[in-house]
Parts: structure tokens; sequence; C-alpha cells
């Protein structure tokens, strides 16, 4: 059986988690190894993949953990139900 | 996980403290069915969807968004691919590409691929977070990562790295 160019597609996902069933992940593989836009499918979703993942793309804002803390810590102590009001001179 | 499904971070970061706030109250009902990290996640996945609903009367979804599940989804068609060194994630653009390729995909899709590909949970965890099966979390994740591709790919190629400036 031979793969066709769209058929290859399907699978890029699973292909990529190799999830894919032996016989059919071979399929793939043999289509990647003469098909250079399949491979190039293929390498620009998994390239994609491990940018989308690091942590920079999603960086933290500074100061984020201090300010969580400080909210933990008014939850501990209760704080949240007791709003502090402006002192009035 | 919260940044990539609000739209600013400040609001981002509510509901991330929200979350946490959340968790700490209901410590107590913690049972360990699953890892902590996948009830932290489930926690700010439904802050972040209660915040999105809010907000759903001003929000439009995307006109020519793909219909649930049904339908094909084509990747963008390479001849060749120059590998994305991370070291591009150093620059703004390339952050901002991903982040907004992220953020157009709609919200089945994005969650499915946020607690997969980001989150690094498992099918099964997701299938479970999300309350779908896992036929679902396959088709949607494969979809998802299709479109990232499709959008992503062409303009990822133009930032790929001609003068070596990210190899010195």
């Amino acid at each position: 059986m031979i793969l066709e160019c769209k058929h290859v597609w399907d699978y890029i996902s699973e292909f990529l988690d190799d999830s894919l069933p032996p016989e059919t992940r071979e399929l793939v593989q043999k289509h990647l190894e003469n098909c250079e836009i399949c491979s190039a499918i293929l390498d620009s979703t998994r390239n994609i993949l491990v940018l989308t993942a690091d942590d920079r793309v999603f960086e933290l804002p500074a100061g984020y953990s201090e300010r969580l803390h400080a909210r933990l810590a008014r939850e501990i102590h209760g704080a949240n139900s007791r709003p502090e009001k402006p002192t009035q001179n | 996980m919260a940044m990539s499904f609000v739209k600013n971070e400040t609001e981002a970061e509510d509901v991330a403290q929200e979350a946490f706030l959340k968790a700490f109250r209901n410590l107590a009902n913690f049972r360990g069915e699953s890892k902590f990290s996948t009830w932290l996640i489930s926690i700010t996945l439904n802050e972040a969807r209660r915040r999105l609903r809010r907000q759903s009367t001003v929000r439009m979804e995307s006109l020519d968004e793909p219909p649930e599940e049904g339908g094909k989804i084509s990747p963008a068609l390479l001849r060749d691919w120059r590998e994305i060194p991370s070291e591009a994630l150093e620059r703004k653009e390339v952050r901002s590409l991903l982040q907004e390729a992220i953020g157009h995909l709609s919200p089945m899709y994005r969650e499915v691929l946020v607690m997969r590909d980001i989150e690094d949970l498992s099918t099964e965890e997701t299938a479970g977070t999300l309350a779908i099966s896992i036929s679902s979390v396959k088709v949607r994740l494969h979809r998802a990562r299709i479109m990232l591709q499709k959008e992503l790919a062409p303009k990822l190629k133009l930032e790929s790295p001609k003068k070596r400036r990210w190899f010195s």
C-alpha cells in the first residue's frame, strides 16, 4: 500500500507522538523518506511545537511570585474577609 | 497556562491567582485521584473559561473557524524547512507570533494543545480534565497542531536565520 501526501498529513500528530500502529508508522516513514514536502511539514510542525512549549513564550510577569505569595498570605490570615479601609483624618 | 487563554497579562495573572486561591480553599477536597498539577490545571481552566464566558458578549468568534472536529485541515506546504533554533525566542517578534497563533485557535483546540503540548499532560489526563473522549483529544490535538503549522510555518520561515546572528 502506498500513502498519498494528504493521507500522511492525517498521521502527522500521531507520528510525532509515536502512537501510530507499527505498520502505519512504517508506511508513513517510507513516504517521508521520499517526499520533501511531507518531510518539511513534519519537521516544521515538530519545530513549532518545541518552540511553543518553551517557557519563554508565556513568561511570568515580573513580580508575579511575590504578588501571589502576598495574596495567599492574606488568604491564610483571613484578611480577605476584612478589607482595609483607608484611614480618614 | 492562564496567559495562553486570556488576552492580557494582568487578567492572566488574576486568573492564575484566583485559581491558586480556589485550590487553597478546596485543598481538603483534593483526594489524590489525579496529580496535584493536573488538579490545579483543571481549576485554572475553569477560571479562564469563566472569564471568557463573561467576556463572550464582546468577543467575536472567527468567521472562518473550522467546524467541530469535522472537515479537513491542510498544513502549509513547504519544500524545505530550516530549523528555527530556540534562541529565536529571545526575539520578541518570534514570541509574539507564537502567542498570537495560539490565541487564534478556538478554545476547544487551544485547551487541548495547551494541556498536551505546553503543560505536558497525557492524552488520558487531558481527556479526564476536559471530560471528553480520548479520540476527541487526539483529533483536536491533531487539528490544533496542523492549524499552528499552517499559520506559523510561512511566518517563521521568514524569521529563519539567514545572517547567522543566532549562532554567533
